[in-house]
């Protein structure tokens, strides 16, 4: 019984004059079925593939963005770690009351707080960048 | 700068976004190029302000509307610059027919054969039997009377089948 109807909506189909439920109905019957009559078996291809590509979704999740590494970038970071590295030398020095040693490092520390700042006045493009350069610090400084 | 984030509009968007992915798809058959297509329709439309939005009788129609528009202009200007419309196609014929028997088990054989028909052709199978539309819909959505739209289904439903059945006689 069942057959009978749905070669008689297959008929339909191809002509055009199914409606969305009917149409509905037999995409259904063709992707549950599995034992299809030989007649039906060119139909059901078509019927699994729209089934299937209805749920194709827009990717939501881009290919992470890629983190480009630019040159000032590295000079930023190993500013950061002559910075931190600096630090705890200035103290152990002044510690050992060194002044003239220390007054040496203090001058260094000048200029690369200069680089630092020539850098990050790169342009306010640079700016977005300043979390990245923050994080590397505090790694740093931890 | 802030944004001023839209959340009506963001809501709205939400499912007619992975409609404008797929009806693009269907047209580019790129993915990559369906997904800038999808930003770039979004875009427009987020650019459009809600006030004229809201003049739309379907925002979601007037969205494939636009996919569809967008798309065929980028398929013109490809064209235009003499690049290859279609590799996929171009490759496809040269493959033997080996190589098709062998397909026709797949799903993908199917949707290569979708990815042949002509655009229009294309895009009425991708808005009835994938998206699931009316006749009356689609006919405005694509400007056409919808005895037109159903004389066109029908053709390309028999077509497909004959070109099914085609492969896979020569299989046997």
């Amino acid at each position: 019984m069942e057959t009978k109807k749905i070669e008689a909506l297959l008929k339909k189909y191809l002509e055009g004059e199914t409606s969305l439920s009917e149409e509905s109905f037999l995409r259904d019957y063709f992707n549950k079925e599995i034992d299809l009559p030989e007649a039906f078996k060119s139909y059901q291809k078509f019927f699994t593939y729209y089934q299937v590509a209805k749920k194709e979704t827009f990717p939501l999740i881009k290919k992470k963005t890629k983190l480009i590494l630019r040159p000032w970038m590295f000079a930023a970071a190993s500013i950061a770690i002559i910075f931190s590295l600096q630090i705890s030398g200035f103290f152990t020095t002044s510690n050992s009351n060194d002044q003239e040693e220390a007054l040496k490092i203090f001058k260094q520390f000048q200029i690369q707080m200069k680089h630092v700042s020539s850098h990050l006045n790169n342009g306010s493009q640079s700016l977005a960048y300043l979390d990245y350069w923050n994080n590397t610090t505090q790694k740093l400084i931890k | 700068m802030q944004l001023i984030v839209d959340n009506s509009f963001l809501d709205q968007i939400q499912d007619i976004r992975d409609k404008i992915f797929r009806i693009a798809k269907r047209l580019l058959v790129s993915k990559e190029e369906a997904e800038d297509a999808t930003q770039d329709v979004i875009t427009k439309l987020w650019q459009m302000g809600e006030s004229k939005r809201k003049t739309f009788r379907s925002i979601e129609a007037y969205s494939v509307t636009m996919t569809k528009n967008y798309c065929l202009d980028r398929l013109k200007s490809k064209q235009a610059q003499s690049v290859s419309l279609d590799e996929s196609i171009t490759k496809s014929t040269s493959e033997s027919l080996q190589n098709k028997i062998e397909f026709k088990d797949e799903l993908s054989f199917v949707e290569y054969l979708i990815d042949q028909l002509p655009e229009k052709e294309r895009m009425i199978i991708q808005l009835r039997e994938i998206e699931q539309y009316d006749f009356s819909e689609i006919a405005s959505m694509l400007n056409l009377p919808e005895g037109t739209v159903r004389v066109y289904l029908s053709r390309i439903r028999k077509k497909l089948r004959g070109q099914f059945l085609e492969i896979e006689n020569h299989g046997n």
